[in-house]
């Protein structure tokens, strides 16, 4: 191949299309060094230089497209100096050709080779000869991505051009108006500004940004990925703050348009403050102090209605009084300031400003905390010694207390709660501990009190752990022995111990732990429960960990123990067992085998009550999760043989050990017994807590089982069994069935159907109807209590499809135990499935909600509608003049129904005040006058449901109702 | 804006906890009459016309000041403004009153007039707002309508 002929040229330059194939051609020939640039520039010349516009124009753009085809590294910086001066003639031509000699360009700079003195050359004839803003929107996409590419890579270059690549780049940004370039000006300038010295052009700098500020711009609805007005604003407010030069500059401009009436404006601005107070020194920024919190504090104090402006005005006011921190002078000038105007208010909580100079002092203290902090805390300190502390409810001393636990939170967070003047402390301090030990007062009734103050005490407290002196904390001792051991407060001190234990285990361990577990046994069970309460949380801290589980083994297997004694050690276990972790318990059951203990605790005669026996079987539960699969393994072929499941005790510890068990863990050797016991007495006791144990067990070992011959036909002979006492009659075992099926279904397995069509025909039994009505519920409800660990991927959907398969024609005809058996099966569906099949649905809970004769559906078949309803749904939308009477219907008083019907509709019509205006108004008037009746309705509960109801249907279409 | 606002730095109180839901009133069979409460949790969320604030957290109403008869059918509200000579006392009266109109049953006579002593021109705005027929123009207003759905409108 060889140097292509001018008619190949002639012919390349003659469509748009053949001039791209040819110049990614000759690029390819060129890179393979066939031939150079300079033979190409001979050949071409006859188009770069004739006298016709159109062919100069064609002959530059095959010139340029090459060039950009071109790797960085072909060409050798001699030729790229030729081609310098070349595009440098250039730009003096037609403005028609500028488009080929931008492209030119910008393919041009990106050259590896490319002398470091050809750039100045470039840029001072294109700043000389051409505009940028009169070129088109593409042109000038491309000059600043040159401009950008520039400004990052020849650094030294453009230092060296001064002022005339400023003046040529400010020339070339000012008026541009298109938001993807200005994405792309506003992306790279930020960090342009900061590196170069910006000389006497910096005002005129500012200026072309500060001029697009705040931004107003709504991108295309069409455009998915349109730039958004956000992104725009965030990056021209890093423009906006990126030199310190501009510091004036920004501020005044924040402050002006934070004026403005435009919620966008304002918001911008305060976070344009924001954003220079992070990015400028304190130095800069403290000439402008002044207007700044004049500005921001018509914003915060008393503050806005509109809480974003409100918390963005506080978070720049923080930001700015902690950055200023690094420099004390500047920031005890600020605080002063400002602490200046919002102390004085902080004395009365009645008054309107109290709540806006709260605010704004937390803020002080989040920015210099030891400052700040004093003067607060001085200032509640002399309001407190002011007020007297006594018995009467005190409002403001709770409110005082708030504050002050903040300010010590927000210190404590910054590392100086030990800075603080000990000379405020202190005192504050005796006054919170005094306010704590007021119930220690004889004449203090702990029924009449609502213990606010003493809790907003023990807040405080909680936050000043390290900074309380020794006799402080001897008090605080004192009056937390006497409000664990108080026969009726029941205060929640936790946080305090914890806090206290961390620091000063040995203190807390001698003054309240051992005095707690010293006269434990004298106690009663309500100071008990207390002690369990606040020494648990104790327990991770090593220091007490053994004496607290001592204090629980020694309570729960000692035999002296009298029973409610033992009840409240149990329900201790299981707060210990269900706080801790995994390692501490498997822990606890190696060294102390807790497991065997409880077993031979729950079978010890005379038998345990079934609470203490329910306390048990979780706590074994708990236990057998955290073990590893070996052990629970080994425990269970240990125990299980031993078991004889009609004896209450055994069953519960049945329920403890299998209840949770690792579904890996095979139980095909007990498999038969098991179902067999069971199902004997489920079908046989009346007891229906013992009943409800063996379903559940029943439905979670159905649902372990492993898939096999043996196991499904084991199954079966039970559900035969089972089916022949419903023909007996037997509502047991319809349930019985419902829990098995249950399983199986939520496992998969094909048995389920075989079940679910038995129970579908019981639907028209004379007298088993309504209780096959419930089982429908059983196995579609969820029980959070039940295990059940084999889950069939998509199970819900499924038997949401079988049941309406089964049910189809019968439903379609409306029978009344099929309905309710539906809307059971219904109300555990997903809403997505329902969704999908919404036009069989709706016609169904339509039907319901017109039935009036069983509650319990009706309020499901409410809640479904509201789901759909919130979501706007538009099938609802279409039929609201089916759906509306019917609400209006059950909202009023009926006999048969109660009030969580009426209530749910009542809520149902509030949510449907949400669809648009003008779906809703011509039942306006209808509405507002059936609802009438419903604010008359007995119940307080219901009216309160209606007078919400009927206030937003007034305010449909209302003047500014919205 | 502020030279706008009458009273710039009014008192401001807390409000009262929710109500909590007595067994009682989960009991289908009891029926629970109207109270001094059940009233008054409707009117004091409505807000200030001035201040981002609830006629509650300003003391315009108290519980103290509403009497109710549940079997005489008659509800009597005082209102208190914040200042003797409030220009806005009439739209708050008119709030209440609109806001009453919507939530009690039909049955109840309702009166709502400034407590005794507590504003300048007491008995004009006692006057407007007993009169039904001023009320209802009031109401056919559509910026006067446009502010009172707005002070209550308010959450609840």
């Amino acid at each position: 191949m060889t140097t292509p002929t001018r008619a190949t040229l002639e012919k390349a330059l003659k469509s748009e299309s053949k001039l791209q194939a040819a110049a990614t051609q000759i690029a390819n020939e060129l890179t393979g060094g066939t031939y150079n640039i300079a033979d190409l520039a001979e050949q071409l010349g006859f188009a770069l230089t004739s006298p016709d516009t159109e062919q100069r124009v064609a002959g530059t753009k095959l010139l340029s497209a090459v060039l950009s085809a071109l790797p960085g590294d072909v060409l050798s910086s001699k030729q790229l100096e030729f081609l310098t001066t070349f595009y440098t003639d250039r730009l003096r031509d037609h403005h028609n050709v500028m488009p080929a000699i931008i492209e030119g360009l910008n393919a041009l700079v990106r050259m590896k080779q490319l002398p470091a003195e050809s750039v100045p050359l470039l840029l001072h004839a294109f700043f000389q000869y051409t505009t940028c803003q009169s070129q088109t929107r593409g042109d000038r996409t491309k000059v600043f991505n040159m401009l950008k590419f520039l400004t990052s890579h020849c650094q030294p270059e453009l230092v060296k051009m001064s002022g005339d690549f400023l003046y040529g780049l400010i020339n070339s940004i000012d008026g541009e108006r298109d938001p993807r370039n200005l994405d792309i000006i506003f992306s790279f300038m930020p960090e342009f500004i900061s590196q170069y010295p910006l000389l006497h052009l910096a005002e005129e700098m500012f200026e072309i940004f500060a001029c697009y500020f705040p931004i107003d711009f709504h991108p295309s609805k069409q455009d998915p990925e349109a730039i958004t007005r956000d992104a725009l604003a965030e990056k021209l407010t890093n423009c906006l703050v990126a030199s310190e030069q501009f510091a004036e500059w920004t501020v005044s401009l924040a402050v002006e348009k934070l004026d403005s009436e435009l919620l966008v404006a304002k918001l911008d601005s305060i976070e344009l403050l924001h954003q220079a107070a992070l990015k400028f020194k304190p130095d800069a920024l403290e000439p402008h102090f002044a207007q700044i919190w004049q500005a921001l504090k018509a914003e915060t104090f008393p503050g806005s209605d509109n809480a974003d402006v409100l918390r963005c005005a506080l978070k720049a006011l923080a930001e700015l009084l902690k950055s200023a921190a690094k420099v004390p002078s500047i920031s005890q000038n600020y605080q002063s300031t400002v602490l200046g105007v919002v102390l004085p208010h902080l004395s009365d909580v009645h008054h309107r400003l109290f709540h806006p100079a709260t605010a704004i002092s937390l803020m002080c203290v989040s920015g210099d905390a030891t400052y700040a902090a004093d003067k607060i805390l001085n200032t509640f300190l002399l309001k407190l010694q002011a007020i007297e502390l006594n018995l009467t409810c005190c409002e403001e001393r709770i409110r005082f207390y708030h504050i002050i636990a903040q300010v010590y939170k927000l210190a404590a967070l910054r590392d100086s709660l030990l800075k603080l003047d000990k000379t405020i402390l202190l005192p504050l301090q005796d006054d919170v501990i005094q306010a704590l030990r007021l119930c220690e007062r004889d004449d203090f009734d702990a029924k009449q009190q609502d213990l606010e103050l003493q809790r907003a005490a023990l807040s405080v407290l909680c936050e000043c752990v390290p900074v309380l002196s020794e006799e402080q904390r001897a008090l605080i001792y004192k009056a937390l022995v006497q409000l664990v051991s108080h026969p009726h407060i029941d205060l929640d001190f936790k946080m305090l111990t914890v806090n206290l234990g961390a620091l000063q285990p040995v203190e807390l361990q001698s003054n309240f732990i051992d005095i707690c577990m010293r006269n434990f046994d004298i106690f009663s069970e309500f100071i008990k429960r207390k002690i369990y309460a606040n020494l648990l949380p104790l327990l991770p801290q090593i220091a007490f960990t053994q004496r607290i589980l001592d204090l629980v083994m020694r309570q729960l297997f000692t035999e002296t123990v009298a029973e409610p004694g033992r009840l409240l050690a149990l329900e201790a276990l299981s707060a210990l067992l269900n706080q801790e972790d995994q390692r501490f318990i498997v822990e606890l059951q190696q060294q102390s085998n807790l497991l065997h203990k409880l077993i031979e605790l729950a079978n010890q005669t005379p038998e345990l009550p079934l609470a203490s026996l329910e306390m048990i079987a979780a706590a074994l539960s708990r236990i057998m999760q955290q073990l590893p699969l070996s052990e629970q393994s080994a425990i269970v072929s240990e125990y299980l043989p031993t078991l004889q499941l009609h004896q209450t005790a055994h069953l519960y510890v049945a329920k403890g050990l299998l209840g949770y068990l690792h579904k890996d863990i095979s139980l095909d050797d007990h498999f038969e017994r098991l179902l067999d016991d069971l199902t004997k007495l489920s079908l046989s006791t009346d007891n229906e807590q013992l009943r409800e144990i063996a379903h559940h067990l029943l439905c979670s070992l159905v649902n372990k089982m492993d898939n096999n011959e043996a196991n499904r036909n084991q199954v079966k002979r039970i559900t035969h069994q089972l089916k022949a006492a419903v023909k007996a009659g037997d509502e047991r075992a319809v349930h019985l069935l419902a829990w098995l099926a249950k399983g199986l279904v939520v496992a998969g397995f094909e048995e389920a159907a075989d079940i679910i069509s038995d129970l579908t025909d019981l639907l028209e039994h004379p007298t088993l109807s309504s209780a096959a009505a419930l089982a429908f519920d059983i196995i579609a409800a969820e029980y959070p209590e039940l295990d059940l660990p084999v889950v069939k991927f998509l199970y819900k959907q499924k038997f949401f499809h079988t049941i309406m398969n089964k049910l189809g024609t019968k439903l379609s005809s409306y029978c009344e135990h099929h309905m309710k058996a539906f809307i059971y099966v219904l109300k555990a569906t997903p809403h997505s499935v329902i969704r999908l099949n919404i036009k069989q649905l709706g016609p169904l809970l339509f039907k319901t909600l017109d039935a009036h004769n069983d509650a319990h559906s009706l309020c499901i078949a409410l809640g479904i509608c509201q789901n759909f309803v919130q979501q706007q749904d538009t099938y609802f939308q279409a039929h609201l003049g089916h759906i509306l009477p019917s609400c209006l219907e059950l909202s009023k008083q009926k006999t048969q129904l109660n009030m969580q019907v009426r209530i749910a509709a009542l809520q149902l019509l509030y949510d449907i005040t949400k669809y648009p205006t003008y779906v809703l108004l011509p039942h306006k008037v209808d509405v507002t006058l059936v609802l009438a009746d419903a604010l008359d309705d007995p119940k307080r509960l219901v009216r309160n449901a209606a007078v919400k109801a009927r206030n937003a249907w007034y305010l449909v279409g209302a003047p500014s109702g919205d | 804006m502020p030279t706008e606002i009458e009273n710039l730095n009014p008192s401001v109180y807390s409000k009262i906890k929710e109500r909590a839901i007595t067994a009682n009133e989960e009991d289908e069979n009891i029926a629970d009459p109207f109270d001094k409460r059940e009233i008054f949790d409707l009117i004091r969320n409505i807000n200030d016309p001035e201040h981002p604030l609830t006629l509650e957290e300003l003391h315009v109403v108290q519980e103290e000041l509403i009497t109710i008869s549940d079997k005489q059918n008659s509800v009597h509200i005082n209102f208190t403004p914040t200042i003797p000579h409030c220009s806005m006392a009439t739209l708050i009266g008119l709030s209440i009153r609109v806001k009453l109109l919507r939530s009690l049953p039909p049955r109840f006579k309702v009166t709502v007039e400034i407590t005794p002593g507590t504003h300048a021109s007491e008995m004009a705005v006692n006057k407007q707002l007993a009169d039904k027929e001023r009320v209802a123009a009031a109401l056919e207003n559509k910026h006067l309508a446009e502010v009172i759905n707005q002070c209550i409108s308010a959450k609840g």
